[in-house]
């Protein structure tokens, strides 16, 4: 009862609902509980056993004072300063993430056009051509789906299991690595190129197709230039990801920043740990700006 | 320009359409320094080339990933040729020995991880949020040292690759589902945090300048006004969070949390790749469903707006 009068109420102002949030809001209240017991009863030893306090207490203690040098005693002729190191980590890391992004962007806008089916507009008016309208009952429907199972396969299994899946398959090589990162994000690109097309207004694309315009037409002229914007801010945001994930597969043996955070942090350099942490995060801050400042060009109708 | 030049070859100047809207483009220099700037990302790495790469497909490489297609039959089935009901056992034994539990532990972390990143975000939006636009001019120094502190959390937060937060928090803790949960949490808190921020920032003010009309504290505005107008937004971007929760809290199973990750971790070692790939097609299944219980409350979610 009092749902209805919430209901009522939401009419009014149009805003949110009390009745599905209060069911989803119950609903993860019980899962919550339900996990907790849950990982209490297969978990025991996360009681008893304490780790040591001391090394977080220090470890992040170090966020404050990074190393400039390098911590150890022992540092082979020729090595290059910490920092020039920190920064050629960097420029591994950006080259793992944009040769990634060179096959994931390609891949994801070609199944991603072929999962929309705003691209498969044709016209059905079926004008005495059974066969063809036959056709286009079936073909566009298998095929977008086809394509979204396809992408939906490739994205959920994470960019570190495919990694590990590559890995055992080619050996340590760096093209596994960029493979390991671009099969799932060409899943993930896909997936949201085709909503975004998908949800792009058709009104201009069916003027268009009432003047007589093709499939081909109608949809580089119709709804490609309305959806385009979202589409770029997208990949940038896609592009700050892999970095992220280029940074993690150094943790596997690549010459990317995780490699070094891991290895500082296993000879207890926490100093050099802090110091390759903030190269990362400068880089991804820089590459949020970036694509912060892109979109809202963009957005002032400003073009390239 | 063009003009001039059409006036003084002492053509008439007829524009079409299609000239007049190219004439009125507004081109922008920052766009284009920054379309280059990302095609040479996409490309440079292709052309400086990978260091460790001569030749790729040696022959070496060629007999690997025969022998890696090989190793992916179930072990029973190799023998035999196909047999439903042996890889039925197999698959339900691996299933009791090791998968179920996994799964289970898997799914429990991430939806402690997603509450209490949630918790932290909204507390983060609640105390670092800038008040109403009208008295933006007008903060006092405390607040806007609050609210600077709360978002630069945020910021190092999220920068940081729950992989990262896993790896060192599990040395501090020890591997206990803990480790994982903090981490998860921490990343997420940041994503979740910027995210309620923007939405409690981007809020209409009306409803919130009748309240303040009626007589409200700014605390009594955040609680009656800006929290429960974003709620339908927030949990939107939860269960959004909570997908990718999932996915993470698999694969921090390869740094020794018992979820799916550590098994797969363990079938690699010992190179049982069938084993190995049964596991990945759990978590992947997993995500799937994941995905499909959080794209239907999403759905729920914008309906009811």
């Amino acid at each position: 009862m009092g749902e209805c009068v919430g209901k009522k109420l939401e009419g009014a102002q149009g805003i949110y609902s009390l009745g599905s949030m209060r069911g989803i809001l119950l609903l993860l209240l019980a899962a919550l509980l339900f996990s907790l017991f849950e990982l209490n009863q297969l978990l025991p030893e996360a009681k008893s056993r304490g780790g040591s306090y001391s090394i977080a207490i220090e470890f992040f203690g170090r966020a404050f004072s990074p190393a400039f040098s390098y911590q150890g005693q022992d540092i082979p002729e020729g090595t290059a300063p910490l920092l020039l190191k920190a920064f050629y980590a960097c420029i591994e890391t950006l080259k793992f993430a944009g040769a990634a992004m060179s096959l994931a962007i390609p891949f994801g806008l070609l199944l991603g056009f072929l999962s929309s089916s705003s691209w498969w507009i044709s016209d059905q008016s079926g004008s005495g051509n059974k066969k063809r309208h036959l056709f286009f009952r079936i073909v566009p429907p298998a095929c977008y789906s086809s394509a979204r199972l396809l992408a939906a396969f490739l994205r959920s299994i994470h960019e570190l299991l495919w990694a590990v899946m590559l890995l055992a398959m080619f050996g340590l090589s760096e093209f596994a690595a960029v493979l390991a990162i671009a099969l799932p994000y060409s899943g993930t690109l896909a997936k949201i190129y085709s909503e975004i097309i998908d949800e792009t207004p058709r009104n201009v694309a069916f003027s268009l197709q009432g003047t007589g315009a093709g499939s081909l037409q109608v949809f580089t002229f119709g709804i490609l230039p309305l959806a385009i914007n979202d589409m770029i801010s997208y990949t940038l945001y896609r592009f700050e990801c892999a970095i992220r994930s280029s940074a993690i597969l150094g943790f596997f043996g690549f010459p990317t920043l995780g490699y070094y955070i891991a290895a500082s942090f296993e000879n207890l350099y926490y100093g050099e740990v802090w110091s390759y942490l903030y190269a990362l995060l400068v880089l991804i801050i820089a590459s949020d700006f970036w694509s912060r400042k892109v979109r809202s060009r963009l957005d002032a109708g400003a073009y390239v | 320009m063009s003009d001039e030049q059409h006036s003084s070859g002492g053509q008439q100047s007829f524009e079409t359409p299609l000239e007049q809207l190219l004439r009125e483009k507004q081109r922008d220099l920052f766009l284009s320094f920054s379309a280059v700037s990302f095609v040479l990302l996409l490309l440079l790495p292709w052309l400086l080339g990978f260091s460790s790469e001569s030749a790729f497909f040696t022959e070496q490489r060629l007999s690997n990933i025969q022998r890696f297609f090989r190793e992916l039959t179930p072990y029973p089935l190799r023998e035999q040729g196909f047999d439903f009901h042996l890889l039925c056992t197999w698959v339900a034994e691996l299933w009791s020995e090791k998968g179920g539990e996994a799964l289970r532990i898997t799914l429990a972390i991430s939806i402690v991880a997603i509450s209490l990143a949630g918790l932290l975000g909204l507390l983060a939006a609640v105390f670092g949020a800038r008040p109403l636009r009208r008295h933006r001019d007008s903060q006092s120094r405390t607040q806007k040292l609050v609210s600077y502190i709360i978002h630069t959390v945020c910021i190092i937060g999220r920068a940081i690759p729950e992989y990262v937060w896993a790896f060192m928090l599990l040395t501090v803790f020890g591997p206990t589902a803990l480790a994982g949960i903090l981490a998860l949490a921490v990343h997420n808190a940041g994503i979740l945090g910027r995210l309620y921020l923007e939405t409690i920032e981007n809020l209409p003010d009306k409803p919130l300048v009748g309240l303040e009309n009626l007589g409200a504290r700014r605390s009594q505005i955040m609680l009656w006004g800006q929290v429960p107008l974003s709620m339908s937004r927030f949990l939107l971007y939860f269960l959004y969070r909570w997908e990718t929760c999932v996915r993470e809290s698999t694969v921090l199973g390869l740094l020794g949390l018992l979820s799916l990750g550590y098994w797969i971790q363990d079938a690699r070692a010992r190179t049982f790749y069938d084993e190995m790939f049964f596991f990945i097609l759990l978590s992947s299944l997993l995500v799937i469903l994941g995905d499909f219980l959080s794209a239907y409350l999403r759905e729920r979610l914008r309906n009811s707006d």
